[in-house]
């Protein structure tokens, strides 16, 4: 007998340098140290059957991270959020879980979009490749700064985004508006947008910027572009293009 | 404890780099402090790259040990990758620690452990990218002290002028003896010579700068004495004398990212009873101490729960010899069951007992067997005092192949003193007749596709101090190469040679090895002008520019050959004979003598050899 969790967890400060697979091996620690009844493969060397939704890039931090695990016992959903924060202080924090139906679909599988709050850290207002240090002057700076938000309304207002996706194929243009569930653009140029996402079409914000930053002419260094992703979602059964938190709260 | 949410190092600058992890900090069981209200800030720095140093078990133990203390604040830095260390230098950011992610050059001590002489290098490399002068005498009031630990410092003469201190042995007893002290002058007003001279009457603390030494005209040490007479002429070793009880921490470190060592590491013992000739490790750590049973089991659990690791394995010089191992592997085997954890051994010495507990947790067909016989023939084996005989490999090779093993690593040394062509001969030999073993134990319908896999490796072998070898000769890179290739030859005239994989070391680096083992002060000017030529992690193979070495040793008017190519006659004067470890020189001759004569020596349970660390009163000594 085993039985099914879904968990949502926020991944915020330094750990956002923490990459994928090092965030899969930092849970299954906490779990250890939370004395989860956890659900093992057979072997010599055991490991917890676990399965994140989706990859965060590294230095990207988020909200709506979700990981799926298999428990050998009935433990409260509200314990198990309780008792991974006791253990857990490096900037992950378990946000809600849920107790998954049978034979339910795995939180990779469901994934329909994402959505982002995106930021340009300062480097990239002057178009510095390398995106270290800036050295353009204040004047220019705060030139592009202003333009931003509407140099970027424009981009996304435009009917056809054609953008080149790099694949194991080799190259590949798309078409990224319909990708582009719902974005808004605020006055200090933050993009917070719902991206199509998961194995299909999965809209990387890099990207979006990448083919923003060619449509006005400008160098893009996808480490000057700050991700912080705010949930992920399932489109809602029968309803094509409505979407809902895998765990809505 | 929260992680500190401030870095050192943009985003930017994170993502440009590979691994940002290893500069981040922040790490399971890591310690935040206030630092208002703590007085004495120690960074501790493995001076390698991150993933090397976090597995080294000596940080743990006083990373945890400093941190209990509520007035010490122990941080941790490790030595920048090139990418990083590139960044720092072009944006002029000094280096920092880990934890508050502050400049290494605010703190109070900057400490390294020394683990190997390659890493010398690195030291300067840290020092300088903290804006730290490199030399001790150059060092203001407001510099951290610099202080070093570990095996390297029981001959810290190749690195005296870049250290204020040396701590001489187990760091669990007199640090806090070091910070009370450090604390009361900086109560008084501060002065770092008035400081260092007083470091230097604390047991175990030795002060280069307060000594000087004098060479003959041939080069060789005539004295090196106290510069003044409050100054001890003899430095001992400080030990733990009860390792169950001693400090262990509970909560070890954990970080993010996979390292060479990503488990529980559990110590059960310090110290060894084989007095194996060409071993410092042996000679060092005596007497042997084992940790209760209790303790261990205790420990062990304690750090399973604290860290979530999914693995635990036994850190000691020879677990097989620890009495109660029979105990504790059961213990950590049914915890190892319930936990869903992975036991996993060092090499212990091959027989039924050790088969059977390997086959509960490894998978024979993947996993190998190591046998380090050391050398190719009995007669060198004896010279080494290396117990271990043909017979025995054979016999429990015999067993691991009807056990389902059929991988077998075999170790050796070359260069060994009184080495001939005939021990060289015996390495083919041997790794032939482990192949004749297998095919003669497991009938060919029983090995299922599989065939017996052999790996012999070579190290040259590097005499150091403290050990019987410490009076022998090393040889040339050609002749190391030539004994090689002899070996090579030796393994592809067997009739199995199919089965046998030979891999062995680069000989300029063990030369190098050889020479900062015994070398002495003067080679500090060399390693000074090395790194300002651009040598840096020199123990990476890729990375060691022998050339630039060579060099360095020119400039300053040294001959590499001085330290390592000549056998030391049995009076002469070496630069580390101010310390005492406990066993004698007297005792390490009279052994340098029973090597030669081909004579085998007794082991700390057999017999008391009276080689001198009894003085101790403790441990296998006292049984």
């Amino acid at each position: 007998m085993f039985y099914d969790y879904r968990l949502k967890f926020s991944k915020n400060g330094p750990i956002r340098f923490v990459g994928h697979l090092d965030v899969m091996r930092y849970m299954q620690k906490a779990n250890r140290r939370a004395g989860l009844p956890m659900c093992y493969s057979e072997g010599f060397s055991p490991h917890q059957i676990l399965s994140l939704a989706l990859p965060l890039s590294v230095g990207a931090t988020s909200d709506g991270e979700y990981l799926d695990m298999r428990l050998t016992k009935e433990v409260l959903p509200d314990e198990i959020v309780n008792r991974l924060n006791e253990v857990m202080h490096e900037g992950i924090r378990a946000e809600a879980c849920i107790l998954l139906p049978e034979h339910a679909p795995k939180a990779m599988t469901l994934i329909a979009a994402a959505r982002y709050r995106l930021t340009l850290r300062d480097a990239a207002f002057s178009g510095n490749p390398d995106g270290r240090i800036s050295h353009n002057t204040d004047k220019e700076r705060s030139l592009a700064a202003e333009d931003l938000a509407a140099r970027l309304h424009t981009f996304l207002s435009q009917d056809r985004i054609a953008a080149v996706k790099t694949t194991k194929k080799g190259e590949q243009t798309i078409d990224l508006k319909p990708l582009i569930h719902e974005w808004e653009v605020a006055e200090d140029g933050a993009l917070t947008a719902i991206l199509h996402a998961g194995s299909r079409d999965h809209v990387k914000p890099a990207l979006l910027y990448e083919t923003f930053f060619r449509s006005i002419d400008r160098a893009f260094s996808p480490a000057s572009l700050a991700v912080h992703r705010i949930d992920l979602y399932e489109e809602v059964p029968g309803e094509n293009g409505v979407f809902r938190p895998l765990i809505e709260m | 404890m929260f992680a500190a949410d401030r870095l050192a190092l943009s985003d930017e600058l994170l993502l440009s780099v590979e691994k940002p992890e290893r500069y981040i900090g922040g790490e399971v069981n890591s310690v935040i402090k206030d630092i208002k209200a703590v007085d004495v800030r120690f960074a501790f720095c493995f001076p390698d790259v991150y993933e090397i140093g976090m597995s080294h078990i000596g940080i743990q133990i006083l990373y945890g040990l400093f941190n209990s203390y509520p007035d010490v604040w122990c941080e941790r830095v490790y030595s920048p990758w090139h990418d990083l260390d590139g960044v720092l230098r072009k944006n002029r950011i000094p280096l920092f620690t880990l934890e508050s992610q502050d400049p290494v050059r605010d703190f109070d001590f900057l400490g390294f452990t020394l683990q190997y002489e390659m890493c010398y290098t690195n030291v300067l490399q840290v020092l300088d990218l903290s804006g730290i002068p490199l030399l001790s005498e150059d060092r203001t009031d407001d510099d951290p002290i610099v202080i070093g630990g570990g095996p390297c410092t029981y001959n810290p003469e190749p690195i005296a002028d870049f250290f204020d201190l040396f701590y001489i042995g187990e760091g669990e007893t007199q640090y806090r003896r070091l910070f009370d002290l450090y604390k009361a002058h900086r109560e008084k007003g501060f002065q770092r010579s008035a400081f260092l001279r007083e470091c230097a009457r604390i047991p175990g603390i030795y002060v280069p700068s307060l000594y000087e030494t004098e060479y003959h005209e041939d080069g060789m040490l005539a004295a090196m004495k106290p510069r003044f007479p409050d100054v001890p002429a003899v430095v001992h070793r400080e030990i733990v004398t009860d390792l169950s009880h001693a400090y262990y921490p509970e909560s070890p470190l954990v970080p993010f990212i996979k390292v060479t060592q990503d488990r529980v590491a559990l110590e059960v013992m310090r110290g060894c009873i084989r007095g194996c000739r060409f071993c410092q490790a042996g000679q060092l750590y005596k007497p042997l101490r084992e940790k209760s049973l209790e303790a261990c089991k205790e420990s062990a659990l304690a750090m399973l729960r604290s860290t979530g690791h999914e693995e635990i394995s036994l850190s000691s010089l020879s677990s097989s010899d620890y009495s109660h191992l029979p105990e504790l592997l059961d213990f950590l085997i049914e915890t190892a069951g319930r936990e869903h954890v992975n036991v996993s051994l060092p090499s212990l010495r091959i027989d039924a007992f050790s088969l059977d507990v390997m086959s509960k947790i490894q998978d024979v067909k993947k996993s190998s067997l190591t046998f380090a016989p050391e050398a190719g023939s009995q007669r060198l084996r004896d010279v080494i005092n290396k117990g271990l005989t043909e017979e025995d490999i054979l016999r429990g090779a015999h067993e691991a192949f009807l056990g389902g093993w059929h991988k077998v690593k075999l170790y050796f040394m070359l260069g060994l003193p009184t080495e001939t062509e005939e021990d060289i001969a015996g390495i083919g030999d041997i790794a032939n007749k482990i192949a004749v073993e297998y095919f003669d134990t497991v009938p060919k319908e029983e090995r299922g596709g599989q065939s017996v896999e052999i790996t012999a490796s070579t190290s040259f072998f590097v005499p150091k101090p403290f050990t019987p070898f410490q009076w022998a000769a090393m040889h040339t890179q050609e002749d190391f190469l030539n004994r090689a290739k002899m070996t090579k030859q030796g393994i592809m005239a067997q009739l199995n040679q199919k089965r046998i994989r030979y891999n062995w070391h680069n000989a300029d680096e063990s030369v190098m090895e050889g020479v900062f083992a015994r070398g002495d002060r003067r080679l500090s000017a060399v390693i000074l002008d090395a790194y300002r030529d651009g040598c840096m992690f020199d123990a990476w193979g890729e990375q060691f520019h022998f050339d630039r070495w060579m060099a360095a040793f020119e400039k300053n008017g040294l001959d590499p050959a001085f330290y390592y190519l000549r056998e030391r006659s049995d009076d002469e004067l070496f630069p580390w004979d101010f310390i005492d470890i406990g066993v004698t020189k007297a005792f390490l001759l009279r052994e340098w003598k029973e090597a030669l004569a081909g004579r085998k020596s007794a082991n700390c349970r057999e017999r008391c050899l009276g080689c001198g660390a009894a003085r101790f009163g403790v441990g296998v000594c006292v049984r």
